[in-house]
């Protein structure tokens, strides 16, 4: 009996991984990690088309979040994710060391209450009532941490006037950690590639570095500062976005002393100041080391 | 459950328990005291014909749980094919 149950011991997870190889078995895992993340948020995760399972390495054709209400807020196409096994079973979270992205989309528009549409689908909602005994299985207490993230295209709408970027074949490091107190940190600081902006100052840019953070709880869902090179001249570019309790979007833009850009900023600030949602502002100074964008004396 | 955790956790389970009761039918048929040892052991590198061997013999449990198993994942595997791909 001891010996049957030895064979068994072995034979069970070898065919658990022979069949992850089959189309049927990819999809099972592919579904049952959907679940399982979207178990943990207010929305849902759908990891659709997954191509392989060989782990610690998994390929998917897309993954897409949505709302409750079944809006779709973030796209990633072509993802490869090598995950940290060890690592996710001791923090209860998915743990990756790469993952790499082909494309996406990631939408942070508002809904009609004025809370951004992303932060429906990943936080919860404030109005809800709060659960009897937090846990970290309980809504809020998802965690995903990627050692090192790597994406082609993305695209970013940012903005219900219209404001998007598309980032191109950026590298960096990603923690999102959904809990209570929300903390939501995507940081890229190896960005070499375009971006590319609505703006009539920065239509296209090659972006020297990039530190953006989302967080959900926060006035400014969504902040960044980068260093270009545009116009002929090294710019640094720092906002925050989307409008929210009656404050707009706001851009900064630090053109480095009298340039060919300084004339670009007026014009840019003359332009969104009439007919535009965003409020910029034009700094012809150096920036300093870690620029903000804020409000004059706030 | 989805359908394909279903069929992947059915197809895992069954192709378990066919190797697992495979490979007792061989252990029984290698300790049978008829016929040559070289018999014995092409047969048991044959589980069904392990299995009506020792159903022959008298033993009922082991060759029905392989018969059932085998079954079983040749029903799943069809149905795994019949699935769209995602």
């Amino acid at each position: 009996m001891l010996s049957i149950l030895a064979l068994s011991a072995i034979v069970l997870p070898a065919s658990a991984w022979l069949h992850l190889q089959q189309p049927v078995g990819r999809r099972a895992f592919g579904e049952a990690l959907g679940a399982a993340l979207s178990g943990e948020i207010p929305g849902e995760l759908a990891i659709d088309g997954v191509r392989e399972v060989r782990l610690p390495t998994v390929r998917a054709a897309s993954v897409v979040a949505r709302t409750a209400s079944g809006r779709e807020v973030m796209e990633l196409r072509d993802v490869t994710l090598e995950l940290d096994l060890l690592g996710s079973l001791e923090q209860r979270g998915m743990l990756a060391r790469h993952a790499s992205v082909g494309g996406g989309s990631l939408d942070l528009t508002e809904s009609p209450d004025g809370s951004p549409w992303i932060e429906r689908a990943f936080d919860e909602d404030e109005t809800s009532e709060p659960a009897a005994a937090p846990s970290p299985s309980t809504p809020g207490a998802l965690l995903l941490r990627f050692g090192g993230i790597r994406f082609e295209d993305l695209d970013v709408l940012a903005g219900a006037g219209g404001t998007t970027a598309r980032l191109s074949r950026a590298s960096g490091r990603a923690r999102i950690w959904l809990r209570r107190d929300a903390d939501v940190q995507m940081r890229f600081w190896r960005v070499r590639g375009l971006l590319r902006t609505s703006l009539p100052v920065i239509s296209e840019a090659t972006a020297r570095g990039l530190a953006l953070r989302i967080d959900p709880s926060s006035r400014s869902v969504a902040r960044f500062a980068t260093r270009l090179d545009a116009l002929g001249s090294r710019l640094t570019l720092a906002g925050h976005a989307p409008a929210r309790d009656g404050h707009s979007a706001r851009l900064c833009l630090w053109t480095g002393g009298a340039a060919r850009a300084s004339l670009f900023g007026i014009g840019a600030e003359l332009f969104t100041a009439n007919g535009s949602d965003v409020s910029f502002d034009m700094r012809p100074s150096e920036a300093p080391p870690s620029p903000r964008c804020e409000e004059e004396g706030s | 459950m989805s359908a394909a955790i279903a069929i992947w956790l059915g197809l895992v389970v069954s192709s378990t328990i066919a190797l697992v009761t495979a490979v007792v039918l061989a252990v029984r048929v290698v300790r049978l005291r008829e016929g040559s040892l070289v018999q014995r052991l092409g047969v048991a590198l044959v589980p069904p014909w392990a299995a009506l061997v020792v159903l022959r013999g008298g033993r009922i449990v082991a060759p029905s749980l392989f018969a059932l198993a085998v079954g079983s994942y040749l029903v799943l595997q069809i149905a795994a094919a019949m699935m769209a791909p995602s």
